[in-house]
């Protein structure tokens, strides 16, 4: 089939960017998303053209490396999975695609696809962690946890910190993000300790990224390739309150 | 004090505060639509009821007063948080399609915008009376204010009533995703109730808006009259 | 050269802690004047990085993916091994031990696999304590799987995906040390080169991706944890980043390259469906306890629906040669299984350069035999996962399986301190060579980049840095700094300066083409010197052809993805070399002329029970081969059968 794609292109993260527009046929429904670019890449360069560049790395959807908009949708058209496990099949003969960058002020683009995602491991710095040193872990068996929690625990921690639900949030918010480490550590019984500091610090490093807040649209949850929910983002809320109203005793 | 304000300097403190604003606010006009629809008993019940009010000077001011911190509030923390949200995306989107949000949830911020500038108009029409003076001079039989003759008169001006429906729908909007979204921001959700939560939230914005629309058209429509 | 694996003698049960007790501590006051290089921030690297931070040492971590978080350990699905013995049903550290060496069909040093046996039961509580929610029981205690066809319910999981969660706790670690400062990290940042000084590994180059800038980094010690090498055959299950570049270059600089032909081949991934393919996607290996394997007995139905063909037109070729192990042989013997049917022209699916590569695997009969809801409460994720990247529906028609590369045992060589031959370059993790042999069991990597990571390197490391003291005058202006960075230059510019008319990739893929053919599954010697031959060529194509657009400024991934292929240009020989000279079948290793007579891997212990470490010579030159003899004190040489 031939796809046309309306490419954002920017070469550096000052120059201005606009929107490019290529004609790719011979594309064939078993292809992904991004082989269909890596084929229009093999032109470009072959031509001696920049290649798009966008970031990729595992290709099977856990990494979180790859996002961008397709048709103004976070990881494109179909639920709970990545770019990189969008295939041709999902589109018609004759689409046109747009294909755009991540935008969020705390997600400068580098460069075309490309965007700087680093904010993300600065919320984690800031206390996405329990802190037990190497080698004075108590034997694991020795605090069981509930398996309703553990579960939970787990599907917090699905999160592959992609940064589509900052892409697709209207105030540009890393609310289920950030929440998703909260409440993972939070549920258990070994983040148990450090679990008001997690929320203050976590939530404090979130805000000075310049990430907007929450208005419960829910857009989040609708694009994240994990399907982590908007529950973890009230029990952060909650988190930080209490977190907050406790460290004024 | 200085957790309050730790709390405020954050997006989810921010959040809490719209919450709880929101929801006084939202407690004030169910009580202020059940006093309005006495209008449908008539006369003696509507300006009673006003006199009672008046007549209560520590109830009157004191819901006045938590009036007067609560809105502001609601109304200065919307706007900072509408600039951070407008901070956060400097460069916007060529084509975005919304996968779950409502008309409601995007257009709160409008919504709210509108009603600010109708409290100031609601005030200044029924409160302050700036805008027909003689209002504060009707007095009924009983030599009390005749806030009857008031609203009537008021609501038989087809400008006036429209104004108030465009206001009472904006509110149908901002509540029916507000009044489930604040229990979200302050952290009240179970996934058992979540669904409940929503729809409750319709339904109350629904009685809300439809109770007090409907005196400004029973007025215009000759259902209630002096 | 004479190869000193430095293992502790004695009974191999104390061997660690009594090497631990005599090797020299660093004052925790001069630990900060130290300055360790890790490369790499998978599983083995960000344990390592984190583990020295916390014991107050100055670490550079880095990483060529945006996030430390994004390493390829975060692909692995099945789990990890620990000899816990939770299950009661008789594990033991000597167990684990013992079929880790079995499994690596007797290539492995037995002392370092015994103590990973004995570090795996620290990496499970350590996990815990870090919040990785591993699949629980009712009761809130751990739960276990039994894995690769192991006796014993051992592996540890957390739903499919054991190695992201192992991956973000590493990464909190990480992350926790950063924030404490004694961790700096530098992301999307890719070794170019390694420096040695005086014979001691004193620090690396590196190339910032983002600005394209070149730097020089000075260590006391450089710590390798740059994983796999798989991506040499262009289709694997490695992420498309996954590189030879750090190892290879630190062979160039000296660094022996042990056993680089061992590969692991998976028997159960998505086949290819065109010349676009860009990498192959892993379903877990546990499909096959439900699911038969299959091709059609003739040729000539090979592209009929298969759900029409009769029960007695179908050859289960597995149950058929293997009636006691059936669909459950291990790695190595259900993927050759698999290019045997094909190969006889019985293959099915889509046809790719004329010939169809992959076979089915059926669960008609488990579904009738269970029920379609029992079925997808055990695989629904895979089923799934499955039907988004074929379009098929696993229920209704037979899943296709092909094999594909997915795990490199071999890797550069490393003494029980897991210290390369050059005195302070450690190498961790898929990166190096140590613990699995000629074939690594399931669930293993993980544990061995873990034990390696938290446990092994952080106090082999303080040894070294303990022996050879602080304050060297070695600074980046060092001759040796500056020529190293001055050779990656020059090669950057020579790359940008081809332009010629191929893609980087049309090279890539030509490569892997005559990797998988030649030095893949089963290897021949005529097709392994038809390989070393075709190498060469291809490599000076490369260097006469390529276009690598644009410039060495800002973001450039062609230039990225050019030096790799460079390197792997080069190490493809170092494999097929390798090869050739090992002329015996040992795990993942198959070489057709030594097999029994009904076909199955003959292992020849007389000439071949050695490391095979390789030493750079010339790009040109022949590089020369350095043999550590390997002797098994505890677990007896036997030939391994399934039948
Ligand atoms: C699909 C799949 C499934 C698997 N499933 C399992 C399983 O179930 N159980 C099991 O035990 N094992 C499994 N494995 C194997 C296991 O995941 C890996 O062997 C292991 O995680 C490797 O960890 P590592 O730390 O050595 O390397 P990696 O995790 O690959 O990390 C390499 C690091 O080095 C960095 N790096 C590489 N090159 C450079 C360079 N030139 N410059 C700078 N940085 C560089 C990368 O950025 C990365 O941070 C699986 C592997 C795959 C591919
Ligand atoms: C003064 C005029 C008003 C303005 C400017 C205003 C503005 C806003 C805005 C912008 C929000 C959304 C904040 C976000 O992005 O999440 C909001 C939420 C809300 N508003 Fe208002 N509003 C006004 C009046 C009202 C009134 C009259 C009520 C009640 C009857 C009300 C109740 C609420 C509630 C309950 C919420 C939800 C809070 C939350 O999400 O936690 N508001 N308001
Ligand atoms: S490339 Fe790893 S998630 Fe898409």
């Amino acid at each position: 089939m031939k796809i046309t794609l309306n490419v954002w292109r920017q070469s550096s993260p000052e120059a201005a960017g606009s929107f490019v527009k290529y004609d790719v046929d011979g594309v064939s429904a078993d292809m992904s998303m991004l082989e269909m670019l890596d084929v229009l890449n093999d032109r470009l360069e072959s031509k001696g053209e920049a290649p798009i560049a966008f970031d990729h790395d595992c290709r099977e959807g856990i990494c979180g490396s790859c996002g961008f908009m397709i048709n103004g949708v976070a990881h494109g058209p179909e639920k709970e999975i990545t770019v990189c496990q969008t295939h041709m099949r999902s589109f018609k003969d004759g689409d046109e695609l747009t294909l755009e960058p991540w935008r969020a002020m705390a997600f400068p683009v580098m460069r075309d696809l490309m965007v700087d995602r680093s904010a993300f491991d600065r919320i984690i710095q800031a206390g996405g962690y329990v802190s037990v040193r190497t080698g004075s872990a108590p034997e694991a068996n020795a605090t069981p946890v509930m398996k309703e929690h553990a579960d939970m625990a787990f599907e917090a921690a699905a999160c592959i910190g992609c940064g589509a639900c900052v892409a697709a949030c209207p105030n540009a918010a890393a609310m289920l993000f950030t929440s998703a480490k909260v409440s993972h550590l939070g549920l258990l019984p070994q983040g148990e300790p450090e679990r008001d500091k997690r929320a203050i610090d976590m939530v404090a490093q979130m805000d000075k990224e310049g990430f907007g807040h929450c208005s419960n649209h829910g857009e989040c949850e609708a694009v994240c390739p994990k399907g982590i929910s908007v529950n973890f983002i009230a029990r952060m809320n909650r988190d930080l309150l209490k977190a907050t109203l406790r460290s004024s005793r | 004090m200085s957790w309050l304000q730790s709390l405020y300097a954050s997006t989810i403190g921010k959040k809490a505060v719209m919450a709880i604003t929101g929801l006084i606010i939202f407690g004030f006009t169910l009580g202020h639509m059940a006093g309005n629809l006495l209008a449908f008993f008539g006369e003696d019940t509507f300006n009673t009821y006003a006199a009672t009010l008046k007549g209560n000077p520590p109830l009157l001011w004191g819901t006045r007063l938590l009036l007067l911190t609560v809105i502001p509030l609601h109304f200065l923390t919307a706007f900072q948080l509408i600039k951070r949200s407008n901070d956060a995306r400097p460069a916007t989107y060529s084509k975005w399609q919304p996968q779950r949000s409502t008309y409601a949830s995007r257009t709160i911020r409008f919504g709210g915008i509108y009603l600010l500038g109708f409290i100031l108009y609601h005030l200044a029409h029924y409160t302050l009376f700036l805008t027909n003076p003689e209002f504060g001079g009707y007095h009924d039989a009983q030599g009390r204010h005749d806030a009857f003759r008031m609203v009537v008169e008021g609501f038989s001006n087809p400008v006036n009533v429209a104004v108030y429906l465009v206001a009472m729908l904006s509110l149908v909007f901002h509540l029916s995703h507000g009044a489930w979204s604040m229990f979200q921001s302050m952290g009240l959700n179970h996934p058992k109730y979540n669904q409940l939560r929503e729809r409750a939230a319709w339904t109350l914005a629904i009685v809300l808006t439809v109770g007090f629309s409907s005196v400004p058209i029973a007025v215009l429509t000759g259902v209630v009259h002096r | 050269m004479t190869l000193d694996g430095k293992c502790p003698s004695g009974p191999i049960e104390t061997a660690w802690d009594r090497h631990r007790f005599n090797m020299k501590l660093v004052n925790p006051s001069n630990r900060r004047k130290y300055n360790v290089l890790v490369v790499g921030t998978g599983l083995a690297g960000a344990a390592c990085a984190a583990t020295l931070g916390e014991l107050g040492f100055n670490v550079q971590a880095f990483c060529y993916q945006d996030s430390a978080r994004r390493a390829h350990s975060i692909a692995a699905q099945g789990g990890i091994n620990a000899a816990k013995n939770y299950q009661n049903d008789g594990d033991s550290v000597h167990r684990l031990f013992y079929d880790t060496v079995k499994g690596g069909d007797y290539r492995s040093r037995e002392r370092n696999v015994h103590r990973l046996a004995q570090i795996s039961v620290n990496i499970i509580d350590q996990a815990v304590a870090q919040g990785v929610p591993f699949a629980r029981e009712y009761g809130g205690l751990l739960d276990n799987r039994s894995f690769g066809g192991a006796q014993v319910a051992r592996t540890f999981y957390a739903r499919g995906q054991t190695g992201q969660q192992l991956l973000l706790g590493a990464y909190s670690a990480l992350s926790r040390q950063v924030h404490a400062g004694t961790v700096k990290l530098h992301t999307r940042t890719e070794m170019l080169d390694l420096v040695v000084i005086d014979g001691r590994a004193r620090g690396i180059i590196t190339r910032n991706l983002a600005t394209g800038e070149l730097e020089s980094w000075v260590g006391d010690a450089v710590v390798l944890a740059t994983g796999g090498y798989g991506n040499v055959f262009f289709l694997s299950t490695n992420a498309m980043g996954c590189n030879v570049t750090a190892t290879y270059k630190a062979y160039k600089k000296g660094a022996l390259f042990a056993n680089p032909c061992y590969t692991q081949i998976h028997p159960t991934c998505i086949p290819v469906s065109g010349g676009y393919q860009s990498k192959l996607t892993l379903m877990s290996e546990s499909l096959r306890n439900d699911g038969r394997v299959w091709v059609p007995k003739s040729a000539a139905d090979a592209t009929k629906d298969p759900s029409t063909l009769p029960e007695d037109q179908r050859d289960y070729y597995l149950e058929r040669r293997y009636p006691s192990f059936g669909n459950l042989v291990p790695r190595d013997v259900a993927s050759r299984n698999a290019k045997t049917v094909c190969d006889e022209g019985r293959g099915v699916g889509h046809e790719v350069d004329g010939q169809r590569r992959a076979v089915y695997l059926d669960f008609r009969d488990a579904i009738q035999r269970v029920g379609k809801s029992t079925i997808e409460a055990r695989y629904g994720n895979l089923f799934h996962m499955y039907t988004k990247i074929t379009g098929e529906n696993p229920y209704e028609s037979p899943m296709r399986i092909y094999p594909a590369i997915h795990y490199t045992m071999g890797g550069l060589w490393v003494d029980y301190n897991l210290m390369s031959n050059i005195e302070g370059l450690f190498v961790l993790g898929e990166a190096n060579f140590s613990d699995h042999g000629a074939n690594r069991l399931g669930a293993s990597a993980l544990m061995q980049g873990l034990a390696d990571g938290y446990f092994v390197a952080p106090p082999t490391i303080s040894d070294y840095l303990a022996r050879v003291g602080w304050g060297s005058t070695v600074t980046a202006e060092h001759e040796g700094f500056k020529a190293a960075k001055g050779e990656a230059n020059e090669r950057i510019q020579k790359l940008l300066s081809i332009k010629g008319k191929r893609p980087v990739d049309s090279f890539h893929r030509e490569l892997g083409n005559v990797m998988w053919d030649k030095c893949g599954m089963s290897r021949t010697k005529e097709g392994l010197e038809e390989a070393l031959k075709r190498i060469p060529e291809i490599r000076a194509e490369f260097w006469e052809n390529v276009n690598v657009p644009g410039e060495n400024k800002g973001v450039n991934q062609s230039l990225e993805r050019a030096g790799r292929v460079a390197d792997f240009l080069e190490f493809g020989e170092l494999m097929c070399l390798d090869a050739l000279e090992r002329a015996e079948s040992c795990g993942g290793h198959f070489r057709e002329e030594s097999q029994t007579e009904d076909g199955e891997a003959l292992r020849d212990d007389v000439n071949y029970c050695h490391t095979a470490a390789w030493e750079f010579k010339g790009v040109e030159t022949a590089p020369t081969l350095h043999k550590e003899a390997l002797t098994f004190d505890y677990v007896k040489l036997t030939q391994r059968s399934y039948k």
